[in-house]
């Protein structure tokens, strides 16, 4: 146990931030102009969706589906896996996470109404806005994480979607994955002593904080 | 295309001195003598942890056969690397597929799995750094050691495998190093040695002597803390007598003039820090009272 204790989150880190972060660069010049595209698609899929469309889940589920099997297959499969060799046991669950959004998200109800719209919203947007964090970090535009292409924004973009649906079973299963990964994704980035960290950290508290209170406001109501 | 005799012959030879089995202190020299071989090595070599786990990219794998060329330059030596290290096997590789400078090369690997997959990865582990064979083969973290040593002893024999040893890092599991240093006849045991972190010292280090196993000195700059925290800090008025022109310089001496130690494999990104690194076992050495000079200062950075 001691031996265990003795070790700090930077002793498993297996590559360098700049390895990392050009795996980015390699994979947005790959896809260009991809990275540009999705996220004005998936601008159409968040305003559908608070909008609170009647097909919005068939619609939304259908292109974050997509975007989760281009993080599991391009990202993950292409990318990130020659330098971690942890991915290939991540990447089956994010193949999993693309299905079940695609089977659960048109099941869910979006609302127009929901108490913490704003804060869903706000997840929403600084997913989409992804690339002005890395800006803000002094990474270069081209290494930027593009939701749609880059795990931490599809996640958080995949939260904020779902803070705009009603709260039922399938908002919890399909929050598990991407909460998970982001905590994966934070610890990497504290190993990394990069200060975005902490966008993740007030993201995943925010999203909890919400799901609580969503809990908290329907046990009253019963 | 340079001819890969000659770069031995300038490299090694060149810088090749006569030691005694028991060295000194003071002992200054760019080359070692492995105990249990005779054979003659760098006391620089190269490590690959972080710094060549670049995985396809095309730019970092430019870069790092640039840090292999400037290290066949400097004389080549040791490269140490490991199945835990990313892509690193496969960067080193495409480096000596880039370089051919496999003669001047002393590679070193390890075995970091379970008993029962420790053939198959050897056999990854060579295709990876498409060679046929290794200098020195060792058990990683002392990760099923005693499976694992059965079967390098068996390779050694069959001539697949120059050397066999063992590796710790970080400190960490020295009580188990210890008993695997006495039961086995080893080559070379791999450590973390540097300034600070000098735990080795009272019992390893000692007992490499007596067993005659080689010591290979990981961490030496502890993943760079160390360089980092002396940026900006003026080089001691010693460090001219000693042709050191930075700390890094000064604490690789420190190491290097212990006399257990073999080899110490920094890692670095930079074909100008290869040269430093090399450069820093060319000239003097500090002598007992100098090095313990050279530790109290960096720990009071």
């Amino acid at each position: 146990m001691d031996e265990w204790l003795s070790y700090s989150l930077a002793d498993f880190l297996l590559f360098s931030p700049e390895a990392y972060w050009r795996l980015f660069e390699l994979m947005n010049n790959a896809l260009w102009p991809l990275p540009v595209l999705l996220p004005a698609i998936l601008l159409v899929a968040a305003i559908i969706t608070v909008k609170a469309w009647k097909y919005a889940g068939w619609a939304v589920g259908f292109i974050v589906a997509i975007c989760w099997a281009v993080v599991a297959n391009v990202f993950f499969t292409s990318h990130y896996a020659a330098i971690n060799w942890s991915v290939p046991w991540i990447t089956p669950l994010v193949w999993l996470q693309a299905c079940l959004v695609l089977v659960l998200f048109p099941g869910l109800r979006f609302t127009t109404g929901a108490r913490y719209w704003w804060l869903a919203c706000g997840i929403v947007a600084l997913s989409l806005a992804y690339p002005i964090v890395g800006l803000a970090a002094g990474r270069p535009l081209a290494q930027s994480e593009v939701a749609g292409l880059a795990p931490d924004p599809t996640a958080l973009m995949t939260l904020g979607l779902l803070a705009l649906s009603s709260l039922t079973w399938r908002v919890f299963l399909l929050s598990i994955l991407p909460v998970c990964w982001l905590l994966f994704s934070a610890a990497t980035l504290v190993a990394m002593a990069e200060p975005i960290v902490w966008v993740l950290v007030v993201c995943i508290v925010m999203f909890v904080l919400l799901l609580l209170g969503e809990c908290l406001s329907t046990l009253r109501q019963r | 295309m340079i001819d890969r005799r000659r770069l031995i012959g300038a490299g090694i030879a060149a810088t090749a001195t006569t030691l005694s089995p028991a060295m000194s202190w003071a002992d200054s020299s760019a080359t070692r003598r492995i105990p249990s071989s005779g054979a003659l090595i760098p006391a620089i070599g190269l490590g690959t942890w972080i710094t060549f786990n670049v995985g396809k990219d095309p730019v970092l794998l430019d870069r790092s056969v640039e840090v292999m060329r400037a290290f066949f330059r400097e004389g080549g030596g040791m490269i140490d690397s490991s199945p835990m290290y990313g892509s690193a096997q496969q960067t080193l590789g495409h480096g000596l597929s880039e370089l051919g400078f496999q003669d001047a090369l002393f590679s070193a690997d390890k075995i970091w799995t379970s008993a029962a997959d420790g053939a198959a990865q050897f056999a990854d582990t060579k295709r990876n750094w498409r060679i046929d064979s290794f200098d020195l083969m060792q058990v990683h973290n002392l990760v099923d050691v005693e499976a694992h040593l059965d079967m390098l002893f068996e390779r050694k024999d069959a001539g697949e495998i120059g050397h066999v040893g063992v590796t710790t890092s970080h400190g960490r599991r020295h009580d188990a190093l210890e008993d695997v240093m006495r039961r086995y006849p080893l080559d070379f045991v791999q450590l973390t040695y540097n300034v600070l972190d000098r735990d080795a010292e009272d019992r390893l280090l000692p007992l490499a002597i007596d067993r005659g196993i080689g010591v290979i000195v990981n961490r030496p700059f502890r993943r760079g803390d160390l360089v980092s925290r002396t940026t900006g800090a003026d080089l001691p008025g010693f460090a001219a007598d000693l042709g050191a022109q930075s700390w890094a310089e000064l604490m690789l001496k420190f190491i290097l003039t212990h006399p257990a130690v073999t080899v110490v494999i920094p890692a670095t990104t930079k074909p100008a820090h290869v040269v430093q690194n090399k450069t820093a076992a060319r000239t003097a050495m500090p002598d007992a009272a100098l090095r313990e000079r050279i530790a109290e200062q960096v720990a009071r950075l």
